[in-house]
């Protein structure tokens, strides 16, 4: 039934938009569909803000996917094993950090954001501004994705550990270590982002 | 049973009915060029004249044999006929008030009571004479020829018609002609001032005589434009226009052709320039307008890959002279417009302000064999102004439409607009909510996803009860 509903939304959407497609090529008007048109007219400031939501946004569901696999199974394994309630809150703080990674990214990319005046720009003020939004969009993706998986995979590992720790109490700091690699993905993204933004800046200047 | 025999009947009707179409339509073809010709008579003999047919209008040959003929023969009476000097079919309905029911006639109060009360009436419409003919007076010319009584012509600015003073013979018939003057002022005024003659001619008429009269015109006051790059048969519509009714200051089209191969067509209906002294102190600012105004010298150079267009204008207003270079880059796909130099000399009571300017407009590049049309073109903006003089001068214009090549057929290719059907603003909020609802859509999948634990369920064991203690 859901199988219908996706598929049904998407292949409208799809339908539509090779409608409009057809129609600007068999009317003699095919230099209209123009990818440069679209991407050197559109406001740099939807592509930055876009890329400032999808930071956060991303980030804390993947944190909170992350919360939510472990948290249940520590609560699960906890009732017989009290003791792997408090040890197992670290994979907890690694999920957490990764909606923190998102945020301070998020602060990051915002700062940049400044007005401009469009229409009296010349070519070199609105070339960095342009330049501005599509890096601060490709930062959003680069680090929200990232820390998405990276919040699903701490999640799914922190479970396994939790369990496990209540089986063995030894095998807790094995499976530590399997987390700390997964959490280093989430850092990658963070650097790879921040190098994004470092170089741009918006405003009448530049 | 009933659809088969519906359906036999069915072709022949459809065929009829396609006909019927079909003809009405080249009838319709030749609506613009009728002329009404309306007869009513206090006798009743004019409905034994063949009536008229819709669509149908009637050649100067079949009107003088089948109608005119008919009223002559009939003696004795009074022919009075009135010739308009511009009339139409749809002058009725446009300024007779007829949408209304209690309605006097509107503009054409006295014709619509005078028929009212005659006893029989005819409305045809006639087709154009061979040209120049002009169909009221061919009327005119015929019945005079043949009226065996005396023929009245009647001035024009007489208020009052003095028929008594000349004798009718009653055993004949009379022609009284009125020529009604032609239209000055609005339509409604000269409309207005026909009726007054209209009504006072037909009341000074004496009554024991039977009378005809006919309303016709010289020429129709609509006629249609036919369009020179439609076929005839396809296009199901007509331009009517008024044909006096073109205001030459109300657009501007520059036509700066220097061979076959370099020209620049360049057409808007508001051209006009602003120009201002950025001084804080005293800040000063005036448009002049620029529309319709021949410019004094327009020329256009073409080299390869640029075509130029330099038009200069003189001593409009308060402006001494404004000269303008509006440059296009071409190249073998494409055309697009150029930065505009501008110097002007503007001098007032006020202020003189003399300036050089450069203008960077933002338009996409236009398709060569194609022209470029904008309504309300808002991207002329001044970029560099002349910071030594401190002065600010931006042309403006609207609806403009320009071609620097490949015109053919002596008119505009067609155009390329400046605003499509999908704008930056309606794709970036397609974008925006696209996200949204793919965000909605994951939501709601996970939710619908969401299974209550059934592990432990068990149909046939014993159902949990819970004591509720008051």
């Amino acid at each position: 039934m859901s199988l219908y509903l996706y598929g049904g939304y998407t292949g409208t959407v799809f339908f539509i938009l090779v409608l409009v497609g057809v129609y600007y090529a068999l009317s003699g008007q095919g230099y209209r569909f123009d990818f440069g048109w679209f991407l050197t007219e559109t406001s740099p400031y939807m592509w930055a803000n876009l890329g400032v939501g999808l930071t956060i946004s991303l980030s804390v569901v993947g944190a909170a996917w992350g919360i939510f696999t472990t948290g249940s199974s520590i609560v699960g394994g906890g009732v017989k094993a009290p003791r792997i309630r408090t040890k197992n809150l670290i994979s907890i703080i690694f999920c957490e950090a990764v909606a923190i990674y998102g945020i301070i990214m998020a602060i990051v990319m915002l700062q940049i954001i400044e007005p401009f005046d469009a229409d009296m720009a010349r070519y070199e003020v609105r070339k960095a501004n342009f330049m501005a939004g599509y890096s601060l969009f490709g930062a959003g993706l680069t680090v929200g994705l990232c820390n998405l998986v990276c919040g699903i995979c701490v999640g799914i590992v922190g479970s396994g550990a939790a369990l496990a720790d209540a089986q063995n109490g030894s095998l807790f700091v094995k499976i530590l270590i399997v987390e700390i690699f997964a959490s280093v993905i989430g850092l990658f993204g963070v650097i790879v982002g921040i190098i994004q933004t470092s170089r741009v800046s918006m405003g009448n200047k530049a | 049973m009933i659809l088969s025999s519906f359906k036999m009947v069915d072709t022949k009707l459809t065929v009829r009915m396609i006909l019927s179409v079909f003809v009405v339509f080249l009838a319709s073809r030749a609506a613009a060029e009728q002329v009404p010709t309306i007869m009513w008579s206090s006798q009743s003999y004019l409905h034994d004249l063949p009536p008229a047919r819709a669509g149908h209008s009637l050649s100067p040959i079949d009107l003088q044999h089948d109608y005119l003929d008919t009223i002559l023969a009939k003696h004795p009476q009074l022919i009075v006929l009135f010739i308009q000097d511009k009339l139409s079919l749809d002058d009725f309905s446009q300024y007779g008030d007829v949408y209304n029911g209690n309605s006097n006639g509107g503009l054409f109060s006295n014709l619509k009571s005078s028929m009212d009360h005659a006893s029989s009436s005819l409305v045809l419409a006639s087709e154009l004479p061979a040209s120049p003919g002009l169909h009221g007076n061919q009327v005119a010319t015929y019945l005079e020829g043949r009226v065996d009584g005396s023929v009245i012509p009647v001035e024009l600015s007489l208020t009052e018609i003095r028929t008594d003073g000349k004798k009718l013979p009653l055993d004949k018939n009379c022609l009284i002609r009125v020529q009604l003057p032609p239209a000055e002022g609005s339509i409604e005024e000269s409309l207005r001032r026909n009726n007054d003659i209209i009504g006072s001619v037909i009341k000074s008429l004496p009554k024991e005589i039977d009378f005809t009269i006919l309303l016709t015109a010289n020429r129709p006051s609509k006629v249609s434009v036919v369009l020179p790059s439609h076929d005839s048969l396809s296009s199901g519509r007509h331009l009517l226009a008024d044909g006096d009714a073109i205001d030459d200051s109300t657009f501007t089209f520059i036509n700066a052709t220097k061979d076959s191969s370099c020209a620049v067509y360049l057409y808007a209906t508001d051209v006009s320039f602003l120009v201002a002294k950025l001084d804080e102190s005293t800040p000063f600012e005036d448009t002049v307008n620029l529309t319709g105004v021949v410019p004094t010298s327009q020329t256009v150079t073409c080299a390869n890959g640029t075509v130029e267009l330099a038009l200069k204008y003189s001593d409009v207003g308060n402006l001494k002279n404004l000269d303008m270079i509006i440059p296009f880059d071409v190249n073998k796909r494409q055309w697009s417009l150029g930065n505009i130099t501008l110097q002007y000399n503007y001098q007032s009571d006020q202020q003189t302000v003399r300036g050089s300017d450069m203008l960077v407009p933002k338009f996409t590049a236009t398709p060569r064999k194609m022209s470029f049309h904008c309504d309300k073109p808002n991207k002329f903006k001044e970029l560099s102004t002349d910071k030594d003089n401190n002065t600010k001068g931006v042309i403006t214009f609207q609806g403009l439409q320009v071609q620097p090549v490949d015109i053919s057929n002596g008119a505009f290719s067609d155009a390329n607009e400046c605003v499509g059907f999908f704008t930056a603003p309606i794709w970036m909020g397609l974008l925006t909510s696209i996200i949204l609802t793919l965000v909605l859509a994951f939501g709601m999948m996970m939710i619908m996803s969401l299974k209550t634990m059934d592990r432990f369920d068990d149909p046939k064991g014993k159902t949990i009860t819970v004591n509720v203690a008051d």
